[in-house]
């Protein structure tokens, strides 16, 4: 599909929405003050995602390395997520995940992330 | 002395209307009882202002006019003309036109219809996307007007088949030129099946006129409103997966296939243009007058 109306792109965001079955909250460290970062602060609660062990994960995009790390987990965020390269998640079990890697396609945002504190 | 638009069946804000004469002064109502007629344009029929007239600011001719239901009761072009009576001495206002709008007509479907289309939604048992006058629609669209003759069988001839099966509640069975039979004091009726049952068998040659309609027809073209309301859904596939959103749509348009082969077979009949009619009118109108005449009645 080379070009995509955006009726469609909403049809597609509509549709992938009911996929996103998990919830994680994204953390960021604030901006650098005097030579130094403070703790990371939450910037989003609850955002909708679909977690995929990264051995599991469709096409095992996964296991080669997004953004230079071999990753735990491949995370899909719809488009509008705001994640970036060096946020944290944090699952509701307290779960933290580091994001190595950030790529796109088409209406999704898919995340490579590791493990940090299980 | 303009008058603003009103709605249909709206009689919560009236207006207010200034009363100015030709040389633009106000007119003066301190003291005047006033009254009001309004007349449609289209049948000329003038009945009298059923609301209230009251001067609000008398000596600017201001008065306002709180609708009662009578006057916004039905949609239409109409003149209203005020008359204000000074202890007897009249004075009127020109005619104004005035505008009565009507407002959708109600969505409720016909109570002698609501057993065939709890029928037809058991069929599509999608309940969101039709409401219950579409499928009165639908079902209208199909529908057979019933005039026939009453079967009674045998051995005790108190049951009567009709022609159709799914007739609109509140068919009528007569007998002879127009003789009436009562529901439940003269007969019983099953309309799903087209079955009327009398006490005994006192009746010969029965008919009924009524509607009969074909559910599957009905439940076709539902379905089929259903698929075009998904018609701009489509699949695809991404780096997640692959999503068929679309089989909702065909499946609801193999429903549709399925149903409109259950449907009543529609014949129709095409004669030449190059051959005359059958003698005598033998199978149109004519032909049933030219036997009634001859039958005496």
């Amino acid at each position: 599909m080379p070009h995509l109306s955006s009726a469609q792109l909403t049809l597609m965001r509509a549709t992938k929405l009911d996929n996103y079955s998990d919830t994680l909250d994204s953390y960021r460290a604030p901006a650098v003050s005097g030579s130094k970062r403070g703790a990371v602060t939450l910037l989003t609660a609850g955002l909708l995602c679909r977690r995929w062990p990264a051995s599991k994960a469709p096409k095992i995009i996964a296991l080669i390395d997004v953004g230079g790390a071999r990753v735990d987990e491949l995370i899909f965020f719809p488009d509008s997520v705001d994640v970036r390269r060096g946020d944290e998640l944090r699952s509701a079990t307290g779960e933290k995940l580091k994001i190595e890697g950030v790529g796109a396609w088409q209406t999704s945002r898919a995340v490579a992330a590791s493990l940090v504190q299980p | 002395m303009a008058l603003q638009n009103a709605t249909q069946g709206a009689i919560h804000t009236g207006q207010t209307i200034t009363w100015t004469r030709d040389d633009g002064t106000p007119q003066d109502l301190t003291g005047a009882t006033m009254s009001g007629t309004i007349t449609n344009v289209r049948t000329g029929v003038s009945v009298g202002v059923a609301g209230t007239l009251t001067a609000t600011t008398p000596l600017s001719g201001i008065l306002t006019w709180a609708y009662a239901l009578a006057d916004v009761a039905a949609a239409g072009r109409y003149r209203v003309q005020i008359t204000a009576s000074y202890a007897g001495a009249l004075d009127a206002t020109y005619l104004a036109d005035w505008l009565v709008l009507p407002i959708a007509s109600s969505a409720t479907p016909r109570a002698t219809m609501s057993y065939l289309i709890a029928r037809v939604k058991k069929l599509i048992r999608i309940t969101t996307d039709l409401t219950d006058f579409d499928y009165l629609e639908l079902l209208d669209d199909h529908s057979v007007s019933v005039n026939g003759v009453l079967e009674p069988q045998r051995p005790f001839y108190a049951t009567h088949v009709a022609p159709f099966e799914n007739l609109e509640i509140g068919a009528q069975i007569f007998y002879g030129f127009k003789t009436l039979l009562v529901e439940n004091t003269d007969y019983t009726s099953d309309y799903q099946r087209g079955l009327f049952t009398t006490p005994a068998a006192d009746y010969r040659g029965l008919r009924i006129v009524g509607t009969a309609f074909d559910l599957h027809a009905a439940a076709a073209d539902a379905w089929e409103q259903i698929a075009a309301g998904q018609a701009s859904v489509f699949a695809w596939s991404d780096v997640e997966g692959s999503y068929h959103p679309e089989q909702a749509r065909d499946y609801a348009l193999t429903m549709a296939t399925k149903h409109r082969r259950k449907a009543w077979a529609v014949g129709r009949t095409v004669e030449r243009g190059d051959t005359p009619e059958l003698p005598g009118h033998a199978n149109d109108w004519k032909g049933d007058l030219l036997r009634r005449e001859r039958a005496g009645y």
